[in-house]
């Protein structure tokens, strides 16, 4: 795909995904990436902001001998994924119609 | 160095407890993901262009840190006259040390080339002053001769550092330049 997936997007894709479960930065990256080829180097910073933001808490688990940080979805987070969710179905109708009309 | 270690290297600057978030979870990711430090970067980048995608997201995140640098920019510009005074005032100790410097670093390959040479004109001088003896005294102008071969020794040595010197000078004289250029460009930012 030769889109590149605006910062807008991918914040609600990866809420979206740990609605489903929580997950550390490496699984959840590998979970997009089966979907859309984002570049690995674009998870952490969004990650980071999101926790800033309160759209996620962090809780770490022990696993091999590492900390490893699992992310999961707040209740802010969870308002902010519908948000998220309604404003893309809206730029997705428009981008529709207006390619529809070409 | 490795690639954890290059990019904690560039992340120098962030707080403590930001960067050690960030390195806490670039170590988990190495691990997880298996990566080598190829791979790693293809996938992330240059450490550097990766640092400086996660420092511009520290800094957007912190707008207190932000107000604090306005702060001190106000708090600069405020004694900006001041600052400007004493570089004036300071002039006559700054200006000559400034020219003492490039003028030695331009100078010094060529006082080393001077030694070198001087050195070797010597050495020939004496040994056909020996030579000129010998029919004498052959010991005497042994002598000489020895003096004069010894003497050779030191241009051996001072022509390595002057050709060294020589390859230098002109990096040295780069590195004083661009420091001067950036220490002046960061005081004209501000």
């Amino acid at each position: 795909m030769a889109i590149k997936i605006p910062n807008r997007v991918l914040e609600a894709v990866i809420l979206s995904v740990l609605q489903e479960e929580p997950l550390y930065g490496y699984a959840l990256t590998k979970k997009i990436q089966s979907e859309v080829p984002i570049s690995d180097s674009t998870t952490y910073p969004v990650l980071r902001r999101l926790e800033k933001a309160g759209l996620v808490t962090t809780s770490s688990k022990v696993f091999a001998e590492r900390v490893r940080k699992y992310y999961e979805l707040t209740d802010a987070g969870q308002l902010h994924l519908k948000e998220a969710c309604a404003d893309w179905l809206a730029f997705e109708d428009q981008i529709n119609s207006l390619l529809g009309e070409g | 160095m490795t690639y954890i270690q290059e990019l904690e290297q560039t992340l120098k600057d962030l707080p403590v407890s930001e960067r050690e978030n960030i390195m806490n979870s670039y170590r988990n990711y190495f691990t997880d993901g298996k990566l080598s430090d190829e791979t790693a970067r293809e996938k992330l980048g240059e450490p550097s262009a990766l640092a400086k995608k996660l420092r511009t997201e520290f800094n957007l995140n912190e707008e207190h840190a932000e107000s604090d640098d306005e702060k001190k920019q106000s708090l600069f510009r405020r004694d900006g006259w001041l600052f400007w005074l004493m570089v004036l005032i300071s002039a006559p100790v700054w200006f000559p040390l400034l020219i003492t410097a490039y003028v030695l670093i331009l100078i010094l390959p060529f006082m080393a080339w001077v030694i070198a040479i001087a050195f070797i004109l010597a050495s020939a001088f004496v040994v056909i002053a020996g030579a000129v003896v010998c029919p004498q005294n052959i010991w005497a102008g042994l002598f000489y001769i020895g003096i004069g071969l010894a003497l050779l020794g030191v241009p051996i040595i001072a022509s390595s550092y002057a050709s060294w010197l020589s390859l230098k000078a002109s990096d040295w004289a780069k590195a004083l330049t661009h420091t001067l250029y950036r220490l002046i460009r960061k005081v004209a930012k501000r």
